[in-house]
Order: C-alpha cells, then structure tokens, then sequence
C-alpha cells in the first residue's frame, strides 16, 4: 500500500519556482533578442537633436541614452504574462503536483525574477551603449558628464526599472488570467470598461475633467513621483492588488480541458 | 510617418515572440544559453571598461562667463582688451581716411563696436578684431572664427559676413528616465553665450561717427 | 476503504449535461475500468476526480476530500491523456529527472528500465515525439510515479499491438508489486478485461452499471435461432439487443437469468446459446436503439 504524501504548500511552491526557472529559460533569451536590438537602434537613432548657431556656427548636439533600451525591455515584459497565462503553459502546472494557489505564487516569483533580471541587463546595457559609442565615434565630441554612470545611479536605475516592471506585469498578468475566465466575465468587464469611458466622453464638459486628464493623472501617479521610496511604495501596493486579484480568479479557473 | 515604422517593428516582434512560445524549439536550449551567458558577461565586462575610458579624452563643461558686453566698456577704457579677459586678438586693418564722418555698416553680423577717440589726427583708423570665449560644454572656438572682412569705401565702413561655416557635433549621453525620475538634475546645459565679436575702432579725434545702420556702437570718449 | 465517492455528481456545460447524477464508489488497490462511448462522460469524470473540473452539483470525495484545488490530491494523483503538457525546453531525460522531485515515491529503476525498453531518446524533446513515442512516455511517467490513485484516460492512443501488450503487462507486473487504486478508461474493453477487476460503465453521462469483469462476461447470453421460438424463450424478459441475420433468424441477447430447464428448452426449439464478450455487452449495453446500426439500414428499405 502506497502511503499517502501529505504535501507541503511551502515545499510544492519551491519545486515549482525552481521548475518554471528551469523551464521557461526562453522567456530570457527573448529579453536578450529585444535588447540586442534596442542597443543597436540606441546607437544608430538619435533621440533628440537640436540645433542652434549664429552667422557662421552651428552647434548639432545629438542626444544618446539608455532609454530605448528600458522601453524595449518594458515591451519584452509585456509579452511574459501573455504567455505565463497561455492555458498550455498554465496546464504544465497541472501535471504534476500543484494547486491553484501554488500555480499562482510560484507563476509571481517567476515574473519578479524576470523583472529583476530583466532591469539589470537593461540598466548595465547603458553602460555597453556607452563604451560602444566611445569606440565608434570620435572621443572629441563626447560630453563628460552624463557619460560616466556612478555605481548609485546605476543602483537607483535598477532598483527603478525593477518597479516599472513589475507593474507592467502585473496589471497584464492579471489581465491575462482575466481572459481565461468564462465570456460572460470578459464582457462584463469590458462593458463597465466602456460605460466608464463614455461616461466620462459625456460628462467631460460638466465634471470639467476629460478622459485624456484622468489617463494622464494615473501616468504622473507612477512617473511623477521623485521619491524612490514612495515610488516603491506605490508600484509595489499596486502589484500586490493585481496579484491578489489575479489569485483570486485562477482559483475559479478549471484546468486541462 | 517616422511613429508608425518603429510602432510596426514593435507589433511585428511580440507577435512573432507570443507565437514562438507555444510552437516548437527552433534553436536547442544550449546555444541559447551560451548566447545569453556571452551576452550578460559584455555587460559586465563594459561596466568595468566604462570606468578605465579616461575623461580627458572628453569635453566637458566650463562654468559659463559671465557676458562681456556690459564690462566691454570699462575693459576698452582701460585698454585690458586682451587674452587675459577672455578676449582673442584676430588681425588688426589700418585705414587711411580722410573724410569727416564715417559711416558705419554692420550688416548683419551681431558685433559690438567700440570706439575711441584718439588724441590726434592723424587720418588713421584702426579696427581691431576680438573673438570673446566661447562657453558651451568648454568648447573653444575662437581660433575657428574668421574675423569679417572689413572695407573702406568712401565714406562708409562696411563689414561683411564672411561665408565660412564652421560645424560642430556633439554627442550628449543623458541618463534614462528611470533614474532621471529620482534625481535632481544640475542643469549644466545653460544657453549658450555665442562667441562676442568684437570690433575695436579707434578713430582720429574730430571724426564724426554715423551709428544709424549699427546700433552696438558705444563710443568711448 | 473507499478512495473515491461520488453522489448525484452532475457537471453541466452551459445545456448539455456532461455528468448526470452520477454515483459510485471506488475502492481502494483496485483496477477499474470506465468503459463507455465517446461522449459519453468519461473524460469529464476522469477530469473531476482528478481535480481539474469543478462539478455543477453533487458531491464527490477523493480520498476524503473535494479533489477540486486541492494539493492532497494533486499530490497523491496521476493523471495520463493523450495531450498531457510538458515543457517544452526539456529533453526527455530532464523531464524524467524534474518530475521525480514532484514524486517521493518515484521508481527511478522502473522509469529507467522501461524508457530503455521502449527505446525512447533520451535527448529528444517531448514536442517531437511521434504519437505513439509520446503515449509510452506519458505511460511510463505515469507508472513510475506510483501515486496512491493512477488514472490513465486512453493510455493507448497510437500504440502498436505489442508496446500495447507490454503496457498491459507492465502495468499489471507493477501494481501486484505496488498496489494502488487504478482507473483506466479505453475503447479497447477486449484487451484490457482481462487486468480489470470491475468495471464502470457510463452512457450520456449515467452509470449503466458497475460490477466486477467476471459478472459482467456472465451477465447476458445471445440466442440465435427462429424468430418465434426466440419470442417464445424471451417472452416477458428484457432484451438487450437484436439483430436480423438472414430470413427469419434473428440474434437476441438478453439477461443471463435463465434456469437450465429454460436452457434446455431452448436446445429443443433449435436455437442457439452464445457467449456474449463483456465488449460487445457494453457496446449494446450503451447503444442508443435496440437494433444497432442495422436500424438506418433497415429504415431506408422501409422507405
């Protein structure tokens, strides 16, 4: 007779997590595809130039930065929670040991190493941009300052994309599981989505408020805070209402169908 | 139009990479991880390098001088238009002229002139050229700038634009927005002062000077 | 003991009803088998029991709990179909490794053994597995794990003959050694009856019956003979099945309940006593008229 195995959340959850780094390592080598090209457009596109002279001088400054890269970086995770909450990947879970629950832990702890795998590279990648630069062009026209990154810039840029990250992956996380449940459920959604809209596009006039603002509040929220502990704060308060909402619907979702 | 081409690459990639992933393998998982550990290691390797590239290969920001017109008239008077100002002597013209009044044309290259009156008469004049400092990001390019030309006819100065034109690059490495959100900018980057030209006249002493075409004159004496 | 209990389980999608009032019990260390049509709820129980599906009313415990969401069953349950996900990056070597850190009891010289036997690659991937590849692999899987409760839904999609003997095989050698609750649905009753202990049978989501495989092979008898002196033999009893077969003979098959001088009357009359397989019981047992496919022939000369 077989005994029974009393299974442990806490031990399921550790296999899991160390399972799905294992097996979802190709979720990495697509990040490192997006930020191999993103640092060679950061090389070749120039992202603000201006100009400016008089009578015989005109001075050309060309703006370079790491920010196509970090752009790039945010739209690699956009695409991870799609595919985490693809119901082949989730059913991988299923056939083995797991529960709902531990399903959706495990999937978290994924997101967020990801998340901070993904700004390391992302934010060190400034750096690449940098050195590759100073080896193509001309030294001479280098501006000093700004070229060096010190060691808590760096810190802060990693710690500050991290959080950028994880917000994006939540809320599409969330959203994604969203999309698993039942039609009922989406139309639902998507219908109070546009009732809030259209109220707004009729009330605009009266509330003296467009949708545009409100959009625009919610961006400043996150992009306009200049305390890195407030930002941290408020990215990781947001992520723990998706996750918790996404817990909350893959415990209703059935699996292997 | 040049939104629209990156915004398709975009679309273009997550469809292709959301595609990928429920499909089979195309390259075997151990390339890619030698790709992505050969990746990572540049990284590292090109944080370490950054810190060895020497600044002195780079330019870098001089504190902005302060404007030297408003001091141009008490340097002219104490004779201190020199290089210890600031100032860089470009060429020297003497002018025989004989005339009563002398007509000023700048055209329209921004100068300031300065006029003294000399002592005597002695039917000479004397332009001299300065090229103020230059403050932008320590460029120095006063030795670049050709002084205009200057000629005498009848009873009129005119200057003209020299038709050189001189280009400059610059590539300017900001931080990314992440940090940028976080940090407290020193604005280094102030307008720039375009170099000062400066034309420094002195006249015989009972000539009458007609300033209606060109109003940076400012006569000394 | 009973493993598995279920009471008046209904699963409902949307108006069809999958399940229907449904209630048996499982007992503990036996092989069971589901045994019905397509469509007929076999996956669907299966998917319950395992604690994929949710059930629309009833009740049902797996080992004294609702399987739905529950780790305890998921950790002493293994469930094999024919589209079983694995991970992609994986080789079949990796896989086998990964999975034995889900299962304390996992039998690595089983799974060893039997992957050598099979002749699987150990460097392949599970993607590129041809059908047949991939249900030996699930089925070994399966087997090593030696979960309490092993359900196998269509272990043998795409096998050949002889891996499908050696599977039967395996599976018997290892449950005498190991005993655990199995249940294996199959469309092959023929071949698998003899490693079954009892039987369910399910049609539009009902139980039709559960018995042990020995009642069932003696559960009915075919009569073939003159259609009168059949009338006459099966006056008032249920049949179960008929078929023309040329002329005025027809097969019959009713419930075995019949005395010997009944037996021997029928030897007087002329007609004939025939087995009836346990196969062909099910077959007719869930059939939805009682003249098979004859019917649409039938009909059509009618018209």
């Amino acid at each position: 007779m077989m005994y029974l195995i009393e299974p442990n959340s806490f031990n399921i959850l550790k296999k899991q997590y160390f399972f799905k780094l294992k097996t979802n390592f190709g979720l990495i080598f697509n990040l490192i595809l997006f930020q191999i090209f993103a640092i060679f457009l950061s090389l070749v596109v120039k992202m603000t130039s201006s100009s400016f002279g008089m009578d015989e001088l005109t001075f050309y400054v060309s703006s370079f930065s790491g920010n196509i890269v970090i752009g790039f970086t945010l739209i690699w995770a956009c695409t991870v929670p799609a595919i985490l909450t693809n119901s082949k990947i989730r059913n991988i879970d299923f056939t083995f040991v797991s529960n709902r629950f531990t399903s959706n832990i495990s999937n978290i702890g994924l997101l967020i190493t990801l998340s901070l795998f993904g700004s390391v590279t992302a934010c060190l990648s400034s750096n690449l941009i940098r050195v590759l630069f100073y080896f193509i062009s001309n030294p001479k026209s280098i501006v000093n300052e700004g070229f060096f990154v010190s060691p808590q810039y760096i810190l802060i840029s990693i710690i500050s994309t991290t959080l950028y990250i994880i917000l994006v992956m939540s809320i599409l996380y969330f959203l994604g599981l969203l999309k698993q449940l039942t039609k009922v459920f989406i139309i639902l959604f998507f219908a109070i989505a546009v009732a809030i809209i259209l109220g707004f596009k009729l009330f605009s006039s009266t509330i003296n408020f467009t949708l545009i603002d409100l959009i625009n509040k919610v961006f400043n929220f996150y992009k306009g805070e200049s305390s890195l502990v407030v930002f941290a704060v408020k990215v990781l308060l947001t992520a723990l209402v998706f996750f918790s909402g996404a817990t909350l619907i893959s415990s209703k979702l059935e699996v292997r169908r | 139009m040049t939104i629209i081409f990156p915004i398709i690459i975009i679309l273009i990639t997550v469809v292709f990479v959301l595609k990928k992933n429920t499909t089979k393998l195309s390259i075997p998982v151990k390339y890619k991880k030698y790709f992505v550990f050969l990746y990572c290691t540049i990284l590292f390797v090109s944080t370490i390098v950054l810190y060895f590239i020497p600044k002195n290969n780079l330019i870098s920001v001089k504190k902005p001088t302060e404007p030297i017109s408003k001091v141009l008239r008490e340097l002219a008077s104490q004779d201190k238009l020199n290089a210890s100002t600031g100032l860089t002597q470009k060429g020297t013209f003497i002018f025989d002229y004989s005339g009563k009044t002398l007509k000023i044309f700048g055209s329209s290259i921004n100068i300031e002139f300065i006029c003294k009156r000399k002592n005597i008469d002695d039917g000479k004049i004397e332009a001299t050229n300065y090229v103020g400092d230059f403050s932008y990001h320590g460029f120095d390019i006063p030795d670049k700038i050709n002084p205009p030309s200057m000629k005498l006819m009848k009873n009129e100065l005119l200057l003209s634009d020299n038709k050189s034109k001189i280009d400059i690059k610059i590539n300017n490495f900001t931080l990314d927005f992440t940090t940028n959100q976080f940090i407290k900018n020193e604005n280094y980057e102030t307008m720039p002062l375009f170099p000062m030209k400066i034309v420094y006249l002195k006249i015989p002493k009972s000539l009458q000077i007609d300033n209606t075409s060109c109003n940076t004159l400012q006569m000394l004496n | 003991m009973s493993i598995i209990q279920c009471t008046n389980l209904t699963k409902d999608y949307g108006n069809a009803k999958a399940l229907s009032d449904l209630s048996f019990t499982i007992e503990e260390n036996t092989i069971t088998g589901l045994i019905g049509r397509n469509g007929a709820g076999k996956t669907t129980l299966l998917k319950t029991i395992a604690g994929f599906i949710k059930n629309t009313s009833g009740e049902i415990s797996v080992l004294g709990k609702n399987p739905f969401d529950c780790l305890d069953v998921s950790a002493n349950t293994f469930f094999a179909d024919d589209n079983m996900a694995f991970p992609v990056e994986l080789t079949l070597s990796e896989l086998l490794e990964e999975i034995s850190n889900f299962y304390p009891n996992w039998d690595v010289s089983l799974a060893k053994g039997l992957f050598e036997y099979f002749g699987l690659n150990p460097k392949q991937y599970h993607a590129g597995l041809s059908k047949g590849q991939k249900s030996t692999f699930n089925m070994i899987v399966a087997l090593s794990s030696h979960s309490a409760l092993t359900i196998f839904d269509e272990p043998t999609t795409g096998m050949d003959a002889s891996v499908r003997k050696d599977f039967y095989r395996a599976l018997l050698k290892d449950y005498i050694q190991y005993p655990r609750t199995i249940i294996l649905s199959s469309h092959l009753l023929s071949e698998i009856e003899d490693i079954l202990e009892n039987i369910l049978l399910l049609k539009n989501g009902t139980k039709v019956l559960q018995m042990p495989v020995e009642n069932l092979k003696e559960m009915a008898i075919g009569l073939r003979g003159d259609i009168n002196s059949i009338n006459m033999l099966t006056n008032g009893k249920e049949i179960i099945h008929t078929e023309k077969i040329n002329g005025n003979h027809i097969l019959v098959v009713v419930k075995n309940d019949f005395t010997e001088t009944a037996l021997q009357q029928a030897n007087v009359l002329g007609v004939e006593i025939l087995q009836v397989s346990a196969d062909d019981l099910c077959v007719y047992l869930t059939a939805k008229s009682q003249g098979g496919i004859d019917d649409v022939f039938n009909r059509a000369k009618l018209i």
